[in-house]
């Protein structure tokens, strides 16, 4: 004898489906944001990080070089100013060296820009015998509590900050950097006019 | 040769694994339930393919082999044993071999174990997805994680080592294959979740086979996170344990949720509720592992623990996302079915409890995974990169952790249905009073600030509680007090406890100073004498040591130390930490002393109770052992006081057959849902409605006031 | 054994666990204690607690994911030194904060700050946490509400249908 025996449903279980079907929903959806997200997202943690001093007016910094002369941002208005940081310890810095020497032969034949060295962390002596090993007779400022680049925001060595001749940060190269590419930037930014950023 | 034989090995497994996947589909799809039994030959297969690989990369690594591309990356001949063999799971390559390995292995325990119901279709689903996963991993070891590659060495050609601080502690040789144990273990009830969804049989007798399962992952990723920690502190120099490091939240996102999962599923043991929630967490804690490993492996998130960069991200992105749409598909689609019989009658309850118990873990959850994608989110949006680290993540696990404390007081003694007030003030009144001994204790000895006072009240409130529990039991069943899911339970929070409460108070009363000492100079940090008697200098084959003697507080002389490798020319400290029950002294070099004048900068931490952290981490795996020991009624639901219909052969003997048989007369799983909550949520003999069979011995041991 | 007889027991109840008054009293003495032990975390002064605990909530950019207090790497030392350098002087935590963010940009701070978009982050979280118990006191209140529905024909049909069967 087949019984068909029915039970009447409460009001709650008319409300359970709809709040499952809610529940699932919200969360598939934000499931999926997760994946876009995540599918989206840059995968290499070495990326440029950029700065905030870009546009801005460059932070003097009032130190003496290891010759003993007093050498300041300010020294070089009206004319591109590359700051370098280093480390003697710092291999891509070695490496860079030639690139850095090649480009301020040129640009002190032209007179349009100069070059000054911020040792990260070091000592005179340290300095000057890694620039006694690798070459460069620009001003080279031994910066052993870091406070210059403390104040640039130095995070990895090397890196160097283009200075135009009005005194606005306009560059920072994270890395060793070449002399074309130094001025290619130079060039991009003369053309893009005055207290422009890039 | 090496690169051949663990070649062969992988292309074994996957075999093995594939041809599982067809055979069972193809036995399911038409009910030839003969063929489910060869699941077991394919596992046999796929064991004996892992074993393979990994024994032809364990021999590449123990003779040096540098014609296989990851000895000559990652191997060298200066690495003492035992680092190298934990070099196989020191990058990446190696640790997917390793994960090949722990699946397989528990793929075959599995089918061992079911051997008797290999024809079932719930087992032969479970199987089936069991291999499936062992594709996903075994392929990705062919293609984009290949750890038998080919290499041409120079003659005299030597590897650069695995990375320098995988060589400094031994602990590092455990802290992955446990993590992995825990990791892969969270597979086994996750395929048979899938499977139960399937075969819509998703009554509890799958629960109730998979939960020794569940807890062994539980307890060995439970052991892995605490040895992390502990070798972290041990071996980084930072004199932490835990920085909210985005690769550690990927390990703790899975354990939430798994926490979560093992109390909860007992509702649905005794009442047959939460199934939904249990599904979902079980299916969540299997896909956070696989996210997990994605953040490790893909280099979106900058991290110390991240492995380098590879082609691995965007395929374990993928399998993730297969879990995800799987897992929501399957409970959506038997939504239905997954409706509870009874509801529940009150939020002063234990069900209550345990409910609440899951929307913390779960907020907990999803709070650590909001911290860490969250500045990919800003990312996208604004194109600005900001941080979200360790102050974001202390100021809301605070919160978040004394209300966790609070419940793990309250709810053991939570009576199942209803609670009246009288009998939970009766039953809380000495833990409560334990609590605030506590912390008028912790005021009088000098602690200070309201969150690890409070952390420490309901730290002594929640022990007395778990205490009380285990003074009951044991009154009532002598030693088999300690053993069983509910007493093993209290074990297991006496552990957490413990945990809690060094972590509020190693962050909160914590000294520490840097110091540039000449020698014979002495520092002074936290009320100890730390004093610079002079420095060594020793020569090992892989390494050099310089160590420096500094003798505490005018007695035993601690020497934390630099390493240098020769291999590679980097150099490592390893800090020296004087150890003791109520404080820590962690000593740590910042640079080499200088060469002239040997004065060195070190660096020293104070910081107590972190002993406790270790203790109650072993406690924590006690009382897992415990849990799963046989308690006095093999399946919860049994009535205490029945016996023949249930009790059969000598108590505590598990037999292989628990998965209930369907009774006759009652109609089965696959047609209406609400059988087996009407089963389980009876009373049976011996129960009163409000009470616990765990716990029905309080209203007879407690005089309420009464005398017969 | 209510507490209305003059038996032992009544006088008794007043000192069992169930009065309210001594829980009350509990609460007092818990929250004396916590008063007691009260304590503003320092933002004045240049010890080194303070340094350690500025630099903590700072990253350092050198290294992965490692704060300012806890890492080795050369920079972390060197702002540790400047920190150290700014409290002397007598500055104010903001001040230090507002110094580092000024070189380094937002990423330096490992609190995100709650202004803007960045805020969603400490919003979020408190609003699901909000939203979970307010959906589980809704579930419950629900349910309280429910159990007042009285039987209706079709249950009373099925209760006889039942009891027709067992006889």
């Amino acid at each position: 004898m087949s019984e068909q025996v029915s039970t009447s449903p409460e009001a709650g279980d008319r409300a359970r489906p709809r709040t499952a079907l809610i529940v699932s929903a919200s969360v598939g959806v934000v499931m999926a944001a997760l994946l876009v997200l995540l599918a989206v997202s840059p995968d290499d943690p070495d990326r440029p990080t950029g700065s905030v001093l870009i546009g801005k007016v460059a932070p003097p910094f009032d130190a003496v070089d290891t010759k003993g002369r007093k050498v300041d941002v300010a020294d070089y208005r009206g004319r591109w100013l590359l700051v370098n940081f280093f480390a003697t310890w710092c291999i891509p810095c070695k490496v860079e060296q030639p690139e850095l020497i090649a480009w301020a032969r040129t640009h002190e034949v032209a007179g349009d820009a100069s070059l000054v060295s911020i040792a990260f962390d070091d000592g005179p002596e340290a300095v000057v015998a890694f620039f006694d090993a690798n070459g460069g007779n620009w001003p080279v400022v031994p910066d052993e509590n870091a406070s210059i680049a403390q104040d640039y925001g130095v995070v990895k060595l090397p890196e160097s900050y283009l200075i135009s001749p009005e005194g606005i940060v306009v560059k920072k190269f994270e890395g060793g950097v070449t002399a074309p590419g130094i001025d290619a930037v130079m060039a991009a930014a003369s053309l893009a006019g005055p207290g422009a950023g890039s | 040769m090496n690169v051949a034989i663990g070649t062969a090995g992988i292309v074994l497994a996957l075999l093995a694994s594939m041809f599982g996947v067809g055979v069972l589909g193809y036995a399911l799809a038409t009910g030839r339930k003969d063929l489910l039994v060869n699941s077991r030959g394919f596992a046999v297969l796929q064991i004996l393919g892992a074993v393979i690989a990994t024994a032809a990369m364990q021999r590449a690594l123990l003779t040096n082999d540098t014609t296989v591309k990851y000895i000559a990356e990652h191997g060298s001949s200066l690495t003492p044993f035992p680092f190298d063999i934990a070099t196989m799971w020191s990058s990446l390559e190696g640790s997917i071999l390793l994960w090949g390995l722990v699946l397989a292995g528990y793929t075959m325990a599995v089918a061992h174990r079911f051997r008797r119901r290999l024809d079932d279709r719930l087992v032969g689903w479970a199987m089936l997805v069991m291999f499936s996963v062992a594709i996903f991993f075994f392929a990705l070891m062919l293609t984009a994680a290949k750890p038998f590659e080919s290499f041409a060495p120079l003659p005299g050609f030597d590897g650069p080592g695995p990375n320098v601080l995988l060589q400094n502690h031994i602990l590092m040789a455990f802290h992955p294959p446990m993590l992995y144990l825990g990791y892969v273990g969270f597979t086994v009830p996750f395929a048979f979740a899938i499977a139960a969804l399937v075969t819509g049989r998703v009554g509890e007798g799958w629960l109730v086979e998979t939960r020794r399962w569940t807890l062994f992952a539980w307890g060995f990723l439970t052991g892995g996170i605490v040895l992390g920690a502990w070798w972290s502190y041990e071996v980084l120099g930072w004199g932490g344990y835990w920085a909210w490091d985005p690769v550690e939240i990927a390990s703790f996102l899975p354990w939430l949720t798994g926490t979560a999962y093992v109390h909860s599923v007992m509702v649905q043991e005794r009442r047959g509720m939460l199934r939904v929630w249990n599904l979902s967490l079980l299916c969540a804690t299997f896909a956070l592992t696989i996210l997990g490993t994605f953040l490790t492996r893909s280099g979106v998130i900058d991290s110390v623990h991240a492995f380098s960069n590879s082609d691995v991200g965007p395929l374990l992105l993928g399998f993730f996302a297969l879990i995800v749409v799987v897992s929501l598909g399957l409970i959506g689609w038997r939504g239905d079915r997954l409706r509870s019989p009874g509801s529940i009658d009150s939020p002063v309850s234990r069900e209550g409890a345990f409910l609440l118990n899951n929307l913390l873990f779960a907020a907990f959850a999803f709070v650590c995974l909001l911290g860490v994608t969250f500045p990919l989110i800003i990312e996208a949006t604004k194109n600005e990169r900001i941080s979200v680290g360790a102050p974001f993540f202390d100021t809301m696990s605070g919160p978040i952790g004394l209300m966790l404390l609070l419940l793990m007081g309250v709810a053991p003694v939570l009576p199942w249905r209803i609670a009246k007030g009288e009998t939970l003030l009766q039953r809380l009144w000495w833990p409560a009073w334990t609590g605030v001994a506590v912390l008028w204790i912790s005021v009088l000895i000098g602690a200070r600030g309201w969150q690890p006072l409070v952390a420490f009240g309901l730290g002594g409130f929640a022990a007395a509680s778990a205490i009380r529990q285990l003074i009951l039991a044991t009154r009532r069943n002598g030693w088999r007090g300690f053993v069983g899911r509910a007493n093993g339970g209290m074990i297991v929070h006496l552990g957490t406890i413990m945990i809690a409460v060094a972590f509020a108070a190693s962050s909160s009363f914590i000294h520490e100073g840097e110091f540039d000492l000449a020698i014979g100079d002495t520092a002074r940090v936290g009320g100890h004498e730390l004093r610079y008697e002079g420095t060594t200098v020793t020569q090992e084959p892989n390494r050099q040591v310089i160590s420096a003697q500094i003798r505490i507080n005018g007695g035993q002389v601690f020497e934390p130390s630099l390493n240098q490798y020769t291999a590679t020319g980097q150099t490592v400290g390893t800090p020296s930490v004087d150890v003791g029950f109520v404080r820590d002294i962690y000593l740590s070099l910042q640079r080499e002393p200088s060469e002239q004048d040997q004065r060195i900068q070190l660096r020293v931490i104070v910081q107590p109770l972190i002993i406790w952290l270790w203790i109650g981490g072993g406690i924590m795996l006690v009382g897992t052992a415990m849990a799963a020991f046989p308690g006095k009624r093999r399946r919860p639901t049994d009535p205490v006081s029945a016996t023949a219909v249930y009790s059969s052969g000598p108590a505590g003997d598990e037999q292989d057959d628990t998965l209930p048989r369907v009774p006759d007369g009652v109609s089965a799983n696959d047609g209406v849902s609400s059988n087996d909550g009407a089963m389980v949520s009876s009373t049976g003999p011996g129960e009163r409605a409000g009470s616990d069979p765990a716990d029905d011995d309080e209203d007879s041991l407690e005089t309420t006031g009464v005398t017969p | 054994m209510s507490a209305t007889t003059s038996t032992p027991q009544g006088s008794r109840a007043a000192l069992t666990r169930k009065n309210p008054v001594l829980w009350l009293l509990m609460g007092a003495v818990v929250l004396a204690g916590i008063v007691v032990g009260w304590s503003a975390t320092e933002t004045t002064g240049s010890s080194e607690d303070r340094k350690f605990a500025i630099a903590e909530e700072m990253r350092c950019l050198q290294c992965s994911g490692e704060s300012v207090s806890k890492s080795q790497a050369p920079l972390a030392i060197q702002m540790r030194g400047e920190i150290a350098q700014q409290v002397a002087k007598g500055k104010t935590d903001d001040e230090i904060y507002s110094f580092f963010v000024n070189r380094y940009g937002e990423r330096v701070l490992l609190n995100p700050s709650g202004q803007g978009i960045t805020g969603l982050v400490w919003i979020i979280p408190v609003v699901v946490i909000g939203a979970g118990l307010a959906a589980l006191g809704l579930m419950f209140a629900r349910r309280g509400r429910g159990q007042t529905i009285d039987a209706s024909a079709e249950d009373r049909a099925l209760v006889e249908h039942a009891r027709s069967r067992a006889e």
